[in-house]
């Protein structure tokens, strides 16, 4: 943003008295996205050969699990110590990073050597769960004391993830789904209300919405016939066939609450026909995600991202959209004759829906 | 625009520059939050593509299920039929609409379904990327009148497929090893091409540089990431010519990648990309070095870290300063 577009945004806003006082200075440093996607690549390499470093210099010590559990502790310290020191310099926080990550690789696999991971296979599952504990408190600590964006999505993906996979080992599967597209939903919904806590909540809204697409992806994927959680970790589905058309109906009912939410935060009428059809639509959509609920997630996903003015949400939406059909063909709870019959007559209600809405919602009307 | 301008609310309000109560009716009043309007033409547009996406997928899937009981010529009639309507609502609703275009589009995916369904039926023999070969010359046509930025993608998405396709089945002239090479080359060309011809024609004004710019970042994605797999495998090569190829093309992507989104239109994208482009190639060549007997691989591994780490620093910091430089 240009420097004469900042000081006409503040005086927009003084004149409808939304703001006080003089000008904040402009310092606009925030690196755009993609500018950070690099530094994040750039950082994972980094990591992966420094901890290669590691392990070669000091294959030693690392053969121990101790000793390797207090150089990871060791490393993760002081990286929150630099990023903490430093504020502006781009190389020390790219370093930081890069320690943060060792360290944690180390910690981890610290603990894997100590459980003893790979050489009692009975009690596999029961010790994965327990560096899945492990994960989220680490995490959680570092998402909480590491002032970085980029450090704070990292530690919130795995921390969420870590608390996902523990969420289904201890039997809500299929019902985390919900459970986390639930949370993403209301983060980002009292989004400026927790303005204050902006970066935090977004590294953790985020997070939250890329596990969700990420849990409906591999519990969909096309490996095992589709039952990814079932066949690798032998877990059960909470109320068998019937909780996962429930699971999807909980992902439906998330759809509607949200669409309510909107129309009352836009202050349109309920009784309006804008409301009618938009409540029609979303239950329309909970029918058709009852037997493909990544359209359901994908539609949140979208709409959450137009409402809040955020496009990075709206094209995760879009991408999940199209991803999840394209993952569709290969499920196997319906025949592929039903799944074209289920998409194709889905499509045709959608068209025959918007030309619907030309009558109850004209373009160019801002009260229908 | 209002992407900055929600990130900068945001960090006033942060600030408590901004009472959290008021930052709502802040975001409306400075165009960042859609209005009645902007969501009616949005829905719009979702339901179309939406209803577009899924009634070509279910066709797609409907002819997977190869079902026998239907006798080829109702199967034909079926396809044939389906791809009538599709170019009905294109000469209903018009090509310059975009609901005409996703039409057309939709037309498009139904030309591949038709051809899939011959080669099912008549059992050519042909091999899987003329299937695609075949479908991107019989769309051409349609995509140059349609003048619609999505249905290039697909064509090109098509294009490189067949090409993918073909070295996988021959492998190339000289076999397996060289033919992941040409074939790197030959998308390489495809792909560098459709960026210039882009470039050029938004340069001539046939439409406006935003409006496509995610068209130009792919394509800019894709020819980067291919001359830097090319510009690897060169640097590994034993081959004396081959080992300087890929790396001096590299080179002249680079620098006129530079001029064009640097000084002539700035897009800090493109740059970017081809920063990350450059520290890949730089430490390549410096783990070449390294491991080549100079230092043992700790000390190397620790020296490609720092590289990486400070590379890339660096190359932050410049784009911040070519993004503070156009904001002033």
């Amino acid at each position: 943003m240009k420097k004469s577009s900042h000081s006409l945004l503040w005086q927009k806003l003084l004149t409808q008295g939304l703001v006080t006082g003089e000008e904040p200075e402009f310092n606009d440093d925030t690196a755009p996205w993609y500018v950070r996607t690099m530094l994040g690549i750039a950082g994972w390499v980094g990591a992966i050969l420094l901890l290669g470093a590691l392990f070669g210099g000091f294959a030693l010590l690392t053969d121990s699990a101790v000793v390797a559990g207090m150089l990871g502790a060791g490393a993760c310290l002081v990286a929150v110590i630099i990023y903490r020191a430093t504020h502006h310099n781009d190389f020390a926080k790219q370093f930081a990073f890069a320690v943060s990550l060792a360290g944690q690789a180390l910690l981890v696999y610290s603990i894997l050597k100590g459980l003893n991971l790979f050489q009692d296979t009975e009690a596999f599952i029961s010790r994965v769960r327990q560096v899945a504990m492990v994960l989220v408190v680490l995490q959680s600590i570092l998402f909480l004391v590491v002032p970085n964006i980029l450090h704070r999505t990292w530690s919130a993906l795995i921390g969420v993830g870590a608390a996902v996979f523990l969420l289904n080992q201890y039997g809500l599967y299929p019902f985390t789904l919900a459970i986390t597209l639930a949370a993403g939903t209301m983060l980002w919904l009292q989004e400026f209300h927790w303005a204050r806590y902006g970066e935090m909540l977004r590294a953790l809204g985020y997070s939250l919405i890329i596990v969700s697409i990420s849990h409906l992806l591999t519990q969909n994927h096309f490996w095992d016939d589709g039952r990814f959680w079932q066949n690798v970790f032998g877990i059960q589905s909470l109320g068998g066939a019937v909780g996962e058309w429930l699971a999807s109906l909980c992902l439906g009912v998330i759809l509607i609450a949200l669409v309510f939410v909107l129309l009352k935060r836009g202050e349109i009428a309920l009784g309006s026909s804008i409301s009618i059809a938009s409540l029609v639509l979303a239950v329309l959509v909970t029918l058709i995600g009852l037997q493909a609920p990544g359209i359901t997630v994908g539609i949140v996903v979208v709409l959450l991202g137009y409402s809040r003015g955020n496009t990075i949400l709206t094209g995760l939406g879009l991408v999940t959209l199209v991803v999840f059909i394209s993952q569709f063909y290969y499920l196997l709870h319906l025949t592929l004759l039903q799944k074209s019959i289920l998409l194709f007559g889905s499509g045709l209600v959608l068209l025959a829906v918007r030309q619907v809405l030309k009558h109850f919602w004209p373009k160019g009307a801002a009260d229908a | 625009m209002r992407k900055s301008k929600r990130l900068l609310l945001l960090e006033w309000a942060e600030q408590s520059r901004i009472d959290p109560e008021r930052l709502t009716e802040a975001m409306r009043v400075s165009d960042v939050l859609p209005s009645a309007d902007d969501w009616r033409g949005f829905l719009d547009t979702l339901l179309l593509w939406l209803g577009a996406l899924l009634t070509a997928s279910g066709v797609v899937f409907f002819f997977a299920y190869n079902w026998d009981d239907l006798g080829r010529f109702t199967r034909f009639a079926l396809v044939e039929g389906l791809l009538l309507v599709a170019l009905l609502g294109v000469w209903r609703l018009g090509i310059d609409r975009l609901s005409g275009k996703i039409a057309l589009m939709v037309a498009a995916v139904f030309v591949g379904v038709l051809l899939a369904l011959v080669g099912q039926t008549y059992q050519t023999g042909a091999d899987t990327y003329e299937l695609f070969a075949v479908w991107c010359v019989l769309i051409l046509p349609w995509t140059l009148i349609a003048r619609f930025d999505g249905l290039w993608v697909f064509w090109l998405f098509l294009l490189n497929v067949a090409v993918i396709i073909y070295y996988d089945t021959f492998g190339g002239i000289f076999g397996v090893v060289f033919g992941v090479e040409q074939m790197l080359w030959l998308l390489f060309l495809i792909n560098t091409t459709a960026l210039l011809v882009w470039e050029f024609l938004v340069s001539r004004g046939h439409s406006s540089r935003r409006s496509i710019r995610w068209m130009t970042r792919l394509l800019a994605t894709v020819s980067c990431g291919l001359i830097t797999a090319l510009a690897i495998f060169g640097i590994f090569s034993d081959s004396q010519w081959l080992s300087l190829l890929g790396p001096i093309i590299w080179l002249v992507w680079m620098v006129c990648a530079y001029l064009w989104y640097r000084t002539v239109v700035l897009d800090v994208y493109v740059l970017a990309i081809a920063v990350l482009s450059a520290v890949a190639v730089v430490n390549v060549v410096l783990a070449r070095i390294l491991f080549n007997g100079v230092l043992e691989h700790s000390g190397g591994l620790l020296v490609m870290s720092l590289s990486v780490i400070g590379l890339s620093s660096f190359g932050a910091f410049w784009l911040r300063g070519v993004v503070k430089g156009a904001q002033t």
